[in-house]
């Protein structure tokens, strides 16, 4: 499968576009890096292909086809800090089942403990809670993961445990990642190809 | 050198208590008094007795008793449970009012949402007291006529607050994930957003439950609430007003000052749960 950014473009307002004709394609299990400078767009440009922004200009395409505007997006969004993606008020078993049961085998991988389950979002630290964020996205229908700095406000052994994880995940589900990072050695490590905007 | 920092004792101390705990005890006790004394009385207490007319207070009659010889403090308690009656009816009428309209004003399209506010600005444009007098005219007076009036004219200020905070929750990181996931309006609107506005709606019940019993008792001293026969607050203050000229001080005072208790009790309340549900409002 292949997710595309044909000639993106988008702005706020009348104001100059942030994003103008950004063409970009991401393969089923590989990671692309994305990197550039603050306010480049490079957040802006992974809502967008994660259908959390409309863009004003161009189009998101899964094989070629534009995706459904509603119903399940195979096309999921990770942010930097989890705790602004989760309903505060739900404790994380109900979190993680969100979409479907999460599967143990991957429970496992990502480090998610079973004590966690009954505990609400506050109560975990920002690294479980980014592991649980993870688990929730990875549901089977997921070909897509738009990694946007998940892992900047960890410490280096979450970050290494958390990469190792997805690395294992994305070859063996075929699942294609955008790992947007301002950490050059972390996409040197992680990422096939590294593309600057 | 060593910095001994010395913890002051922690003796209780009433400048300590919240006074929302204690006006939730007065008015947990005086909700039970109310509506037990109200329920025991029956229809006694209110007989006429023309051999004990415009007696001061005293041990037989605490509140004293009025122009017909009735009881003054069985009048009091049946106008007060009345009155919280009406108020609570009045209060639960306008939160849901206001609660569907917040929720057609922030999910339905534009249009709806400029319907209800403009529909907002008029009511909150309107003399609050000419509106709650001319719906309750309309309506021909009588318990049910001032539920609706204080009902209808109460709702803008809540549906405002409701409405911004569904326009702040549909845009939630977690309520798009939702929405990624295929998830339906219903379910998140069930499950992401009505849930955050549940503490919202018990802040402004509690707060709109004082100023209904407020505006029926005005309402009814106004002579356009309830029926004259009724032992309502608001009756029992206008018809007090022909005798405090001739120093019957008791027929207004005590049922003006358990009202006065009441609203007090309810609007403490109100606004202690208002800080408890929203931090930033209780720090100065």
């Amino acid at each position: 499968m292949k997710l595309e950014a044909s000639a993106i473009g988008f702005g706020f307002g009348r104001g100059v576009p942030i994003l103008d004709g950004i063409n970009l394609a991401i393969e089923s299990g590989r990671i692309l890096g994305l990197t550039g400078k603050s306010g480049r767009g490079k957040s802006t440009l992974g809502k967008i292909l994660a259908r959390h922004l409309l863009p004003t200009k161009g189009r998101v395409l899964i094989d070629g086809a534009a995706p459904a505007s509603s119903g399940f997006n195979p096309v999921q969004l990770i942010h930097q800090t989890a705790i602004f993606a989760v309903n505060p008020r739900w404790k994380i078993g109900r979190i993680v089942s969100e979409a479907n049961p999460p599967d143990e085998m991957l429970m496992l991988a990502l480090g998610v403990r079973r004590q966690w389950l009954d505990r609400y979002p506050h109560e975990l630290s920002g690294g479980e809670l980014q592991r649980v964020a993870l688990l929730r996205s990875l549901t089977p229908g997921t070909r897509f993961l738009i990694a946007d700095e998940i892992t900047s406000m960890l410490d280096p052994i979450a970050q290494s445990e958390i990469w190792l994880a997805l690395l294992e995940i994305s070859a063996r589900r075929d699942i294609g990642i955008l790992a947007i990072s301002h950490d050059l050695a972390l996409l040197d490590r992680v990422a096939v190809q590294t593309v600057t905007l | 050198m060593t910095v001994v920092v010395e913890k002051p004792p922690q003796t209780p101390s009433l400048d300590r208590a919240n006074p929302a705990l204690v006006a939730t005890g007065i008015a947990v006790l005086l909700l039970a008094a109310v509506l037990l004394a109200a329920w025991l009385l029956g229809s006694s207490g209110l007989a006429s007795d023309f051999q004990a007319r415009l007696q001061p207070p005293s041990w037989q009659h605490l509140f004293g008793t009025d122009m017909f010889g009735r009881d003054v403090l069985a009048r009091t308690i049946k106008g007060l449970a009345l009155s919280l009656r009406v108020g609570f009816l009045a209060a639960g009428i306008s939160v849901v009012i206001a609660t569907c309209l917040a929720i057609v004003s922030a999910s339905g399209s534009r249009l709806a949402d400029s319907l209800v506010s403009l529909f907002i600005d008029m009511t909150m444009g309107l003399p609050h007291l000419v509106l709650l007098i001319l719906i309750s005219f309309a309506l021909g007076g009588g318990t049910t006529a001032v539920v609706i009036a204080v009902a209808v004219t109460h709702w803008p200020r809540l549906t405002r607050i409701l409405r911004a905070e569904i326009l702040q929750l549909r845009n939630a990181e977690y309520v798009i994930v939702s929405r990624n996931f295929g998830k339906s309006r219903w379910f998140i609107a069930r499950h992401h957003i009505l849930p955050h506005l549940v503490p919202q709606m018990i802040v402004g019940f509690v707060l709109l439950f004082p100023h209904a019993i407020l505006h029926e008792a005005g309402l009814t001293f106004l002579g356009f609430g309830l029926e004259p026969g009724e032992p309502a607050i608001g009756i029992l203050l206008s018809e007090s007003m022909r005798y405090l000229l001739a120093g019957k001080w008791w027929l207004g005072l005590f049922p003006g000052l358990l009202l006065v208790v009441a609203v007090l009790c309810f609007d403490i309340i109100g606004n202690g749960l208002r800080v408890l549900t929203d931090p930033k409002a209780g720090r100065p």
